[in-house]
């Protein structure tokens, strides 16, 4: 067991000191964001008393969701790098150890699907932060946590990531994630070899495009599932059909 | 004992490795020595599993695998370590996949070059690496030590000041197979020199057989080469039109 942790502190060494300076920059430029709106908002002449401007309006004119995805680039980036070979060849140690290359990508998938994760649960905290700030804005008037709970349901951006009692979107989330963390630790294995890590391409693409859905949204839930899927069988049959380099 | 029978690797239609016969018995230090693009660094890839091959590699009569493959240890100038990684890092994650990792090896030879141990290795001079690759391969317990020209970059007082505590630490049971150009330099501490041409073997001596015929491992190799001493005097009398 004890070797299996090494390899994934390894991982961890290699790339845990720039991932989370992207989160704490990521919150920070949020928090930056929310809160300059907040501030607009309530001190608009534009604005008066009684139809300030709701809670779900502020999150999306805030854009934060496009901090999210940019800060989700940045970690994806570095995961990918992370195992990757430029000038060094740490392959030939890679292929040395007393665990196989398929045990190496099996212990980065894991720890990626749990930076994976760590994003996912900061940014719905984060979310959570920033609706309470808003409903504590004495501005809009007296709200209580049922604004909360609506926005939840109507911003698609929020739904997406804390869909409530959706949970065709829950599972989707968590396909997702071990998606891409298994994408993520492929991409370097094939990189060794010379071969392109599509699997990653096509899931960030995909994150891009069908991450917010709408409530009810079918169709785009299903899709992103069976993209996740196909996803995760591509590699695991990449990395089951890879036979040890040992002739 | 590593044994090598009929080894033969193909690089597309260019031939590689022909039908190599090696062997490397416990307890010697062989020079591996031939012009650029021989076969020197596909011969060590083939011995370590990092390239597939026809033929037989075999350590002490068993197939080179994952549970053999640590008694092999290799340094290599195009780096095998983790750059982003300090040594000390490095020191860690070895002994857990090492199980014979040498620390005494590690502080000794960490302190001879005086390399800083908190400090990533991308951060590294050049000389910095290849001395950090080699002090990796020498802690891992391996009995084989494989080196592909692992002091590349390196300046001769270093490099000197290494051959002498290489041969201070090595144990009888240790064998290194070092690829390297630096024939005169090496010449006094190899046992035995294996000469690669064209991805054939066409030379292999012992350097007692070459003190007792009185002949030196420089003159071996140009012997074997076929080196045409004239062709610098031919050259310059083109270039110039002067004789020399």
């Amino acid at each position: 067991m004890k070797k299996y942790l090494s390899v994934i502190m390894l991982t961890a060494r290699s790339s845990i000191y720039k991932i989370f300076p992207v989160i704490i920059i990521m919150v920070a430029a949020q928090y930056f964001l929310f809160s300059r709106k907040l501030c607009l908002a309530s001190v608009s002449e534009g604005y008066v008393k009684g139809a300030f401007p709701s809670l779900e309006m502020v999150v999306f004119e805030s854009h934060i969701m496009w901090v999210l995805f940019a800060a989700f680039l940045f970690i994806t980036f570095f995961l990918c790098r992370t195992g990757c070979e430029f000038k060094n060849k740490q392959g030939y140690t890679l292929k040395r150890l007393r665990i196989s290359e398929k045990g190496v990508f099996f212990c980065q998938a894991i720890y990626n699907t749990t930076i994976y994760l760590i994003l996912w649960g900061i940014q719905i905290t984060a979310a959570l932060w920033f609706c309470h700030m808003y409903v504590n804005d004495p501005s809009f008037g007296d709200l209580g946590p049922h604004t909360v709970f609506a926005a939840f349901y109507r911003n698609d951006f929020l739904h997406s990531l804390l869909p409530l009692a959706e949970f065709g979107i829950y599972i989707r989330n968590i396909i997702l994630t071990i998606a891409l963390g298994a994408a993520s630790a492929v991409f370097p294995y094939k990189q060794r070899m010379g071969k392109i890590g599509f699997e990653m391409i096509v899931l960030t693409a995909a994150c891009l495009l069908f991450f917010k859905v709408e409530m009810g949204s079918i169709d785009f839930t299903g899709l992103m599932i069976m993209i996740c899927i196909f996803v995760i069988f591509m590699t695991i049959r990449f990395v089951m059909g890879k036979e040890d380099e040992y002739a | 004992m590593i044994e090598l029978k009929k080894v033969r690797k193909n690089y597309g239609s260019k031939v590689a490795l022909r039908d190599v016969d090696l062997l490397l018995p416990r307890g010697e230090i062989v020079g591996l020595f031939g012009e650029n693009g021989a076969g020197k660094t596909t011969l060590m890839k083939c011995i370590l599993g990092l390239l597939p091959y026809d033929g037989s590699i075999t350590l002490d009569g068993a197939p080179i695998t994952p549970n053999n493959i640590s008694q092999i240890s290799f340094a290599t100038s195009e780096h095998s370590f983790f750059p982003g990684l300090s040594p000390k890092s490095h020191r860690d994650f070895y002994r857990e996949h090492f199980p014979k990792f040498s620390d005494t090896r590690f502080e000794g030879l960490m302190d001879f070059f005086e390399l800083p141990k908190n400090k990533p290795l991308k951060h590294f001079s050049v000389g910095q690496k290849n001395q950090f690759e080699v002090i990796l391969s020498l802690c891992q317990g391996a009995d084989y030590i494989i080196m592909d020209e692992p002091f590349a970059g390196n300046d001769v007082f270093n490099r000197e000041d290494f051959y002498k505590v290489l041969l201070g630490i090595l144990e009888p049971n240790e064998t290194i197979l070092l690829s390297t150009h630096l024939i005169e330099e090496v010449s006094s501490f190899i046992g035995r020199a294996v000469l690669i041409h064209r991805g054939e073997i066409i030379g292999d001596v012992s350097t007692l057989d070459l003190e007792e015929s009185g002949s030196s491992l420089i003159d071996f190799v140009k012997n074997t080469y076929n080196y045409r001493s004239d062709r610098v005097s031919k050259t310059l009398e083109a270039l110039t039109g002067k004789k020399e």
